[in-house]
């Protein structure tokens, strides 16, 4: 179940190609639940291990197999969260983020000189944004070529504002698989009431062509009845999500989140896409290591 | 310890077994103050006697029991360490309890105090822990590796 519900949280990346998901970063996601304050630049980390129910819909054709427009799946899920830095190299698991595992150097870390209160972090980052679409992942896949997962990298620059997190991305794929680009940007905020920590994002993410066209089109090789000839343009997609934290206790914390993807209107035009929205809601506890 | 484990007598033996453990039993949170009178026992018991937040550095915030009793009525204070003003006072009892509202984003030391010698007759600490410890370096700069 967990396997499945990973994939859509990784297809969901994938079919930003040129409208799908907006990837959040693992940092920005998980600091934002954290109600952090400035990035992590310490050497050390951590681990959780939870589990957790979700409910969602899936706007990709063959996520997870046999899906329909609409249709709502409910599964629970391994909940994972880890983060581990030293001398600058770090890697970070999220499985509530968009963004399934990052790896990366923090070669800056810089404080507003005037008052110290706002906190930024440069990072290079490296992650497979999207996951591979074929036919020994789904049936729904049977007679189109194989869509290959991908691996991406570049910057990503965060700024810690009060309770304001800002994160930029700018990826290019170095796995030669459709040399395309992206870059997204979201705005994270947390509020504290009691022990509770809500947070919310927005955020915007641009897929270049080739990303749309490798994961989204179908050519003229491929094309059938079921799957129409199509050539997917760049396009956009924006994520906005509501959640809470609560820790139970020192070692267990309590996590749940709302949140909505919008595409293009008109993203279903490519026929491996059923719909222009979709939606997810997750509840998890974990226990902190 | 020695002296309890070779005695043979088991009246004694016994009696040092309770002594014994009572020293290596006797909760942390209750404290018995050293600077009250010798005859003076109080106890100051806070439930729960911990407050845990997300990240270190928020403010915690715990709805807390205090507990006293001391040997001798009187008219006793409670204190937050290093605050002018007590949070509640009673007169002329030797028990009582107080609903605390706690908040602070660090570990607090409260403090039963008799409001007419002046003196400390216990006190007993609410610690602060969190989930996730900061683990930052404020200072600007860069690296490469």
């Amino acid at each position: 179940m967990w396997i499945r519900l990973r994939r859509f949280v990784i297809g969901s990346v994938a079919l930003m190609a040129s409208h799908a998901f907006t990837c959040v970063a693992g940092d920005l996601s998980s600091d934002v639940r954290k109600g952090a304050s400035g990035p992590d630049s310490g050497n050390g980390g951590y681990v959780e291990v939870g589990a957790g129910l979700g409910t969602y819909t899936s706007p990709i054709v063959g996520l997870p197999e046999g899906n329909k427009k609409g249709e709502v799946h409910t599964e629970i899920f391994l909940d994972i969260n880890a983060r581990y830095q030293y001398n600058g190299w770090f890697i970070e698991l999220f499985s509530q983020s968009l963004e399934q595992f990052t790896m990366g150097y923090n070669f800056f870390n810089g404080s507003n000189a005037y008052n110290n209160e706002g906190n930024w972090a440069l990072d290079w980052v490296a992650l497979a944004e999207h996951d591979e679409m074929s036919a020994d992942e789904s049936n729904d896949y049977r007679g189109l070529k194989t869509r290959r997962g991908d691996f991406m990298s570049g910057p990503r620059a965060t700024a810690y504002i009060d309770n304001y997190i800002v994160q930029l991305h700018a990826l290019t794929d170095i796995s030669r698989t459709h040399y395309g680009e992206l870059y997204s940007l979201k705005l994270a905020r947390h509020w504290q009431y009691r022990n509770w920590n809500f947070h919310g994002i927005v955020g915007a993410t641009y897929r270049s062509r080739e990303i749309a066209d490798y994961y989204f089109s179908i050519d003229a090789s491929e094309a059938s009845e079921k799957y129409p000839e199509y050539n997917a343009p760049a396009g956009m997609s924006y994520v906005s999500e509501l959640g809470a934290t609560y820790p139970l206790s020192e070692k267990w914390v309590f996590r749940g989140f709302i949140r909505r993807i919008d595409l293009d209107r008109n993203a279903n035009d490519s026929p491996l896409i059923l719909d222009d929205r979709s939606e997810m809601i997750a509840t998890a506890i974990s226990y902190v290591f | 310890m020695e002296h309890c484990a070779i005695h043979p007598r088991p009246l004694v033996l016994r009696l040092c077994f309770r002594v014994c453990l009572m020293l290596l039993l006797l909760p942390s949170c209750i404290t018995w103050a050293a600077d009250t009178a010798p005859a003076q026992k109080a106890l100051l018991q806070p439930k729960p006697n911990r407050c845990v937040a997300l990240h270190q550095g928020q403010v915690c915030y715990q709805d807390i029991v205090l507990s006293w009793r001391v040997d001798q009525a009187s008219e006793y204070c409670l204190y937050q360490q290093h605050a002018a003003q007590p949070l509640h006072c009673w007169q002329s009892i030797s028990s009582g309890q107080y609903s605390y509202a706690f908040a602070s984003d660090s570990s607090v030391k409260l403090q039963l105090v008799n409001a007419q010698t002046k003196s400390v007759v216990a006190e007993t600490l609410v610690e602060v822990a969190w989930v996730y410890k900061a683990n930052t370096r404020r200072k600007t700069h860069w690296r490469l590796f």
